[in-house]
């Protein structure tokens, strides 16, 4: 069940989840949507660049230090901000940073979804197109992934407005293991140690 | 160590893609996994050792294996879940500086 603006505050209040930095508490008033909360733009966006041709195959380790390394960080402030041009695919995150714990069982856990703003999709910016689920047991700023899938640049400001957060409840308790380990070979899956991608 | 309980697991970071996060590279029984963790999820004991904030699950059915939680998802199996030794999940850093 979505939690409506009344709910998430009163839900925050208790502690069941956390949204660090926040701008209001008031449900009536901005950032505060019927049944949603707005994050604005964190500070810092990420390109992804890769200058020499390489197939990614998932399969292999050091996919996230192949990344790092592949990647440009831009700070962003309100008198410099970033211009995202048409087709460009960049990352952010949310200068607000949530806490949706997994608590022991009986008590209510809660997970979240992020869907665009549609003032935004209006000029053809997509927010998420892929992973919009933050799962309970989730902690940290949530991570953009942004493309301007419209015609001309867009600014992308820190502070902004940037999407939406819709809270919902989780029915019966995480904890307890997934079935996918029954029966497997190994700890991690058939996962071969070798570099990360080939040119 | 009970259900939801954060324990530390050991691995191994580099520089992430945003300045606020790591790259960490988990390796279990020689098979390697990666994701990206908020550095506040990340600490270091010594010089070279460090450990990463995970929830602890419990059983998963395999002998002396434990399931837990991972900050996010592993881009090798797609999957926050891992099973990891028993032996490996700490739950106080400060028994092992000490």
């Amino acid at each position: 069940m979505v939690l409506s603006n009344v709910e998430i505050v009163k839900a925050l209040e208790s502690g069941v989840f956390k949204i660090n930095g926040l701008l209001a508490r008031d449900p009536s008033e901005r950032p505060f949507n019927a049944s949603a909360v707005d994050l604005r733009l964190g500070n810092e966006i990420v390109i992804p660049k890769c200058d020499h041709p390489i197939q990614l195959d998932l399969r292999r380790g050091g996919i996230a230090r192949f990344w790092a390394q592949n990647s440009e960080k831009l700070k962003i402030r309100e008198d410099n901000p970033f211009s995202l041009t048409p087709n460009r695919f960049v990352l952010a995150n949310t200068l607000e940073t949530v806490e949706f714990p997994i608590h022991p069982e009986g008590r209510q856990c809660y997970s979240a979804r992020i869907e665009g703003k549609s003032s935004l999709a209006r000029c053809g910016i997509l927010v998420h197109f892929t992973a919009p689920t933050i799962h309970a047991g989730y902690g940290g700023p949530i991570t953009l992934e942004m493309i301007n899938l419209g015609t001309v640049d867009f600014l992308l400001i820190p502070g902004m407005a940037i999407c939406q957060l819709i809270i919902e409840e989780v029915k019966g308790s995480p904890t307890e293991a997934p079935n996918q380990f029954k029966g497997q070979i190994n700890a991690v899956g058939e996962v071969p140690p070798e570099e990360p991608a080939k040119a | 160590m009970h259900p939801a309980q954060k324990v530390w697991l050991p691995c191994k970071v580099s520089e992430g893609m945003f300045s606020n996060e790591h790259a960490v590279e988990i390796s279990i029984s020689g098979q390697n996994v990666s994701l990206f963790a908020d550095s506040s999820l990340i600490r270091r004991i010594g010089n070279e050792e460090y450990y990463l904030l995970v929830t602890y699950l419990g059983d998963n059915g395999k002998p002396n294996h434990k399931a837990v939680l991972l900050p996010s998802e592993c881009f090798e199996t797609g999957s926050p879940w891992l099973s990891v030794p028993e032996e490996l999940l700490k739950e106080d850093l400060q028994l092992i500086a000490a």
